[in-house]
Order: C-alpha cells, then structure tokens, then sequence
C-alpha cells in the first residue's frame, strides 16, 4: 500500500499549510490575544510564528539527510520508541486540535445563527461533514481549499476596510504592550497555535521535491500569520484592548459592526457562510492527519475505514467540556503549553539527531576511505 | 468515485435544505421592533417602550396613497426589572414573537441616564439580537413620551426618520450621531467620556429659550433639542451631545458646543455660521465652513499640569454679503478670516471650559498622549480624567476663504 497519496505542488501545499492557520482567526483567539499582550498582539503574533518557520528550515535540514515522512523520519533516527512517541504526540496534537475547534465551531454557529439546534446535532453535523471531507482524501481537500483561498482571504479583508469608518491609530498605542521583552516571551510561548504549519511534514512524501515543500511551508505558514495581524491589527484599532478582550467572536463582531449607508449593512450573514466553510475544511484536515498517522504508526493497509471511527471519537471529545468558558480556556493551556512543548521538544529532538547522525556518517564515510 | 460523489452530492444538498428550517419563523410571526425606550422606575423597576413596524401598513402605502407614521408602528410599554423580562412580557400581548435585531435606535431616559447606564448596556452586548452599530439617544424627559410623540411628517416609519436624522447631522455638526458600539468603548477605555446624541420634545409653541445668549461676533443663540423656537413639524427634536461622567449622565452640549466637539474631533464636514459683519457691525455675513484638514492636537505636561495645544484650519464659502461690503477682496477677505477665527475660538474656548467643569473629556484629548507610554499598564493606571479639568488649554483658529460662491465680486446697490 503506497502512503503517498499524489504528487502535490506549492499551490496546494500553500493551501493545506493556510487553511490549517486560518480557522482560529474566526474563533475566540484574537480576542484572547490581545488580553495576553494588549497593544502588541498585533506583531505578537508574527513573533509567534518564527519559531515555525525557524522549524521549516531544521525539516528541510532532517529531510535532506533522511528523507521520508514524520513516521519513518522518525523511526530511522531515534528508532521504533523514539516513532511511537513522537507519532502519538502528533496524533493528539491533530485530534485535540480537531476536537476543540470542532467545539467552538458548534457553539458559535448555536450562538450567532441556530440559537434554538440541539448541540449534539451541530457536533454530529459537523463532524459528519469534515468525516465526507477526510474520506475524499488529501488532494481533494487541498484543491478545495485552494480554491476557497482568494475568496476567503478576499472576503475577510473587504469586512477589515469596510470598518475604516471606526479606526482609531491611538488604541494601537503604546505598541510595546506590556513591555517588549514580556510581549516577545508571550509571542515564543504561543508558537505552538501555529504547529499546525507543520502539516506537510506529516506528508512530505506527497510533495513533488523538497523545495516545493519548502515554498509551500514558507507562504503558507506566511499568509496565515499575515492575514493573523492584519486582523488583529484593525480589531484593536476598532475596538480598543479593553473592549477587544471581552469578545467571545471578533471577526463576527466586526463583520456586524459594518456599516455604510442603508443599502449596506448587515452583511454578517454572508460570513458565518464563509468561516464555517474554513473550519470545516480545517477540521477534515486535522481529522485526515490524525487518521493517517495512525494508518503510519499501526502500518495498517488503509486509511479510509478508519475515517468514521477517528470522526466519531474527536466528535466525542469536542462534547466533553461542560461549556464554552472551559473550551477556551483549555484552548489557550493547550497551546501555550502542549502544543508549544511538541513544536520545540520533537523539532529539536530529530534535528539533533539528523545532525548526530550526519556526521557519523561523515566519519564513517571519512574512516572507510583511509583504510 | 461515483460514491464518492453521491455521498458528497447528498450531504450538500442535505445542509442545504436543512439549514433554513431549524426555528424557522415566517414573516408574519415576528414582531419587528424598530426602536426602544428605555426608563427608570422607582425600585429598580424599568419602563420599556418598544415601538413595533406594522410591516401590512407599510406594504399597502404604494398603492392607496400616503400612510400616516402614526399607523406605521405601534407602540407598547412594559414595566419589567429587566430588558430580559419586558421581553418576555411583551409576548403576552402580541401574536408574534419579538425580534430584537431590527431596532434602529435605544432611547433612554433623562433620568435613567442621571443614574447610570452601566445595567443597560451590559446585556446589550452580550445578546446576539443587539448589535454595536446600533443608534443610542439620550431624551430630555422620558424616552416613552419622545417614541409616542414622534410622528414624522415626511418618513413613514418612525426609525427611518431616526436613522436619517442621524446621518444628516453631517450638514450642520449640531448632532454627533452615536451608536452603541462607540458609547461602550469610550466606557471602557482609559480615557475620554461617553458621549449620547442627545434629543427632546418640542413643544411647538414658538417661544425663543436659548441656553446661551450669541456671543459676538456669532449671531445665532445656542440651543438645546426642546428649546428651539419653531412651530409645525415632527415634535421630537435631535439636537446636542450629552456627556458621561463614566456611565452616569453629567450635562449637556448645545448645538454649538456639539460643532466645537465635531471640529475637534475632525467630524465636522460643513457647517454655516452667521456672524457680524467685520466692517459694518449692523450686518450679517453668511460663511459656510468645512475643517481644511484634521486638527493638530499636541497634549504634554508641565509642572505635571496637561498642557493641550490646538490648531485647527477652517476652510470657508461666502455665501451671503449683505451689506455688499466687498470680502471677495484680498484686504477685506483677511478681516473676515479674522472674524471668523475669532467667532470659532471663543465658542471653542467655552464649550472647553463647560466640558471641564463637567470633569468629561468628550473630544478625547488623552488618548494624544498614550504614545508617551512605554507599556499599558502605564496607559491604564493613567488618571487622565481627574487631570483633564486642570489642563491648561491653548487653541488656535486659523480660516481661510476658499470660495466666493457663484459672484467672485459685489457691486454696491445703487439708486
């Protein structure tokens, strides 16, 4: 059974790597953002996102000296231990991640345009649908996303400028935050809500060489952290930190705050449409990688019968919190410290041994041409 | 792949047909509420007026001719401790079920506003049937008699009149519109005072009461909603600001002081103003003006005192010359820039020193300094309000004449 699913390109690469970013611009985390830092969320959240790309190139540098995918990367280095433990940390990354915004997904769609639906039901709907996604397989999610990329991105930025009216530069000051070494530490602490950049690690494979994995890595990890900014940057001139950090949903908030004259207002509908399409494909994403590393890790000969499965078991997880408050609050732990953890911990680990391991090779090489 | 398809075919059309059905309502099982009023009660009761759209009325007034505003909405008032409860009240008279996400305008009461406005606006934001770009007026009287009196002449609907009353503020600056989404964030923020359009009833006798004499050489009195002296029309009147202090009402700006605050703030797109003539004192002479760019403010502190420098270009339209006296002139275009100037800044200087005795800063001087900060915890432990009515305050007015109008000379009458 062949784990390469096709031969993808940057484009579709850029997409995967995008729309993992993108679904949590729609969820409570600009808002706790700008608690966390205030003023300074705004480059926060670029800061946030070196660690990632820092983690790109030390990929590239693993792949170069042992291609393949996170999985048998994992099992040439630190041997079948070492896989196991790092593929099942992947694998809760993926699932908890799916879990959660699957949840906060729900509970925002009850409590902007379905007050009076079962929860259960939005949950199961949900799921059912990012399972439907998770089945078509990686490419078809990948070329659906990159074509729900420039009207998404599109769409968001034309709610950010229709909220010129409400600018205010002063709210943007002072831009340190609460001071710029507290802001930076902040920014290396949430790193890990952008751990899903990594995905084409899990598939690299699938890329048709390493630099396509490269590009595709780089501006898609990019894009997502910039359209990040861009929002958070009208969100706080618009709003103010006090106002902002009390915000359960700010891009929906602004999106309602939109108004141009009689003829153009109200234009919030249009967009649950839009964010709902963007975490569902980010959800099936999550779903489909969790599912086939478990595939990886199991060295089970299909992937597709255990779609229903996984889906069942993330819809099960995302019903466990109780409410919405300790949704996001586990949310927020979570990233700043498991998914922060996994994205240092499991980069260093493999880079230290691809280095370890080149240079025995190196020597080896080095010994056996003396003798 | 064809079940890949029809499964992926099924499940669309399955959420495409579902979506709309879960607590469906039909139109005519809504209640349209267009606009609130909202008063206090003693024991922490609430009157809520809740002005409803006949959507019938409205949908026949094509055809058979004009339809009276009166007939356009009907009007109801709850006593209820709550918004939440009115709510909940309102059903037991009406056949349908209320929706609030239609209101154009909240109305509150002088008196409820005297006493704080932080229990209203609270659920207001946290309830998804409101929104931010909701209109907020504050009433001289109760907000009950202002939704039963409105009855505007030229609009229908009684929101529609609200709504374009509002924006039509831009002709003359007398009003700032408000919506709730500002009046929540000035609450919120370190600095700067909330701020309510503020409107009344006309009694439509005619009768003259300024709440300021003119001071010359400006020649129109100054005026707040239910004084102004006219007969005829719609009684409800918007006219003026009215200030928090925090969340509790602490005066009122009249028309001119308002223009002074939209000056300040570089809201001000046109305005006319009527003022002595420079050369012939018997006189009047029309300018209609506009901020020729936004206003340069510069807050610092001396002897830890806020000083606040203003420069503000004013950009004015002859548009009437009565004594024929020549302005269009470069020498006399200079006096009349003067004149100007001097109008502006004095009525500037004393809606500054009103706001200051008030202890608000409606035009939001502190947020010039939060650039000073190194962190935000310097910004939130910032006092600025309590500093704000010992700044000392130096404004400069600056006019130039752009425009003549449609005559660049005037010839003396003869005869």
């Amino acid at each position: 059974m062949s784990y390469q699913p096709g031969r993808m390109g940057i484009a579709e690469g850029m997409a995967l790597v995008f729309i993992m970013l993108f679904p949590r611009i729609f969820l409570t985390t600009p808002a706790n953002a700008i608690a966390a830092v205030t003023t300074a969320a705004w480059w926060v959240v670029i800061v946030s996102g070196l660690p990632v790309i820092l983690a790109i190139f030390a990929w590239i540098y693993i792949f170069r000296q042992t291609p393949g995918d996170l999985f048998s990367v994992s099992e040439k280095l630190l041997g079948r231990v070492g896989a196991w433990l790092v593929t099942v940390a992947a694998i809760m990354v993926f699932f908890i991640d799916a879990a959660l915004v699957l949840r906060q997904f729900a509970e925002n769609t009850l409590l902007t345009a379905l007050p009076q639906v079962e929860f259960s039901f939005i949950v199961g709907w949900y799921t059912l649908i990012a399972a439907l996604g998770a089945l078509l397989g990686l490419e078809a999610l990948a070329r659906g996303t990159y074509l729900l990329f420039p009207m998404s991105v599109m769409g968001l930025i034309l709610v950010l400028l229709l909220l010129a009216p409400y600018y205010d530069v002063y709210n943007l000051t002072p831009w340190r935050g609460y001071g710029l070494l507290a802001s930076l530490q902040t920014g290396i602490l949430q790193s890990g809500i952008n751990i899903s950049g990594l995905i084409l690690v899990i598939v690299s494979p699938a890329m048709q060489n390493i630099q396509t994995f490269k590009w595709a890595s780089i501006f898609g990890v990019t894009s997502g952290l910039f359209i990040k900014s861009l929002t958070l940057f009208i969100f706080t001139m618009v709003f103010g930190v006090a106002t902002a950090s009390e915000k359960t949903l700010p891009f929906f908030e602004m999106s309602r705050l939109v108004y141009i004259n009689r003829y153009f207002q109200r234009i919030e509908a249009l967009f649950i449409i839009l964010w709902v399409i963007g975490g569902l494909l980010g959800i099936s994403l999550g779903l489909y990688m969790g599912t086939f590393l478990i595939t990886r890790l199991l060295k089970l000969p299909a992937l597709q019968p255990l779609i229903p499965l996984s889906a069942y078991i993330v819809a099960q997880m995302a019903m466990v919190p109780p409410d919405i408050a300790t949704v996001i609050r586990l949310d927020n732990y979570l990233i700043s410290h498991f998914y922060t953890a996994t994205l240092f911990i499991i980069t260093l680990v493999l880079l230290i041994a691809a280095f370890v391991k080149s240079k025995k090779r190196r020597l080896q090489h080095v010994s056996s041409y003396d003798n | 792949m064809s079940l890949r398809m029809t499964i992926s075919c099924l499940g669309l059309a399955v959420c495409l047909l579902l979506s709309g059905c879960s607590s469906a309502n039909e139109t005519d099982e809504v209640a349209y509420i267009v606009a609130i009023g909202v008063d206090s009660l003693p024991n922490k009761q609430l009157n809520i007026t809740y002005m409803i759209a006949i959507p019938r009325v409205l949908s026949t007034s094509g055809g058979s001719g004009d339809v009276d505003s009166r007939k356009s909405v009907a009007t109801i008032t709850i006593k209820a401790p709550s918004l939440a409860e009115g709510r909940s009240l309102l059903s037991s008279s009406i056949a349908r079920s209320p929706d609030l996400s239609h209101i154009k305008v909240w109305v509150v009461g002088e008196e409820l506003a005297k006493r704080g406005l932080g229990d209203l606006v609270s659920p207001i934001f946290r309830f998804r049937e409101f929104r931010g770009s909701m209109y907020m007026m504050v009433v001289r009287g109760t907000a009950q008699e202002f939704l039963k009196t409105n009855h505007p002449s030229l609009e229908v609907l009684p929101s529609r009149w609200v709504e374009g009353i509002l924006l039509s503020g831009n002709e003359t600056s007398y009003l700032l519109p408000t919506n709730i989404h500002e009046f929540y964030n000035r609450l919120k923020s370190t600095s700067g005072a909330p701020y309510v359009v503020l409107a009344g009833i006309n009694p439509l006798s005619g009768q003259d009461k300024p709440s300021a004499k003119p001071t010359s050489p400006e020649r129109s009195s100054e005026y707040l909603p239910e004084n102004i002296p006219r007969t005829g029309g719609n009684p409800a009147s918007v006219l003026g600001t009215a200030v928090f202090k925090r969340d509790k009402l602490a005066g009122m700006l009249t028309n001119e002081e308002t223009r002074m605050v939209a000056i300040l703030m570089g809201k001000f797109p046109k305005g006319f103003l009527t003022i002595a003539d420079p050369k012939m004192s018997e006189r009047n002479v029309h300018v209609l003006l506009r901020l020729g760019k936004s206003p340069k403010i510069n807050v610092g502190f001396e002897n830890k005192r806020p000083v606040i420098n203003i420069d503000v270009l004013i950009e004015g339209e002859i548009t009437s010359i009565p004594s024929g006296i020549n302005y269009e002139g470069l020498d006399s275009r200079k006096s009349l820039e003067t004149q100007v100037s001097k109008a502006i800044k004095m009525q500037m200087v004393a809606m500054l020193k009103h706001t200051q005795e008030l202890g608000t800063d409606v035009v939001n001087f502190g947020r010039y300094y939060r650039p000073a900060f190194n962190t935000y915890d310097e910004v939130a432990s910032f006092n600025w309000n309590d500093l704000y009515p010992e700044a000392e305050i130096n404004v400069q007015i600056s006019t130039k004449i752009r425009r003549t109008g449609l005559m660049f000379k005037t010839m003396p009458i003869r005869g």
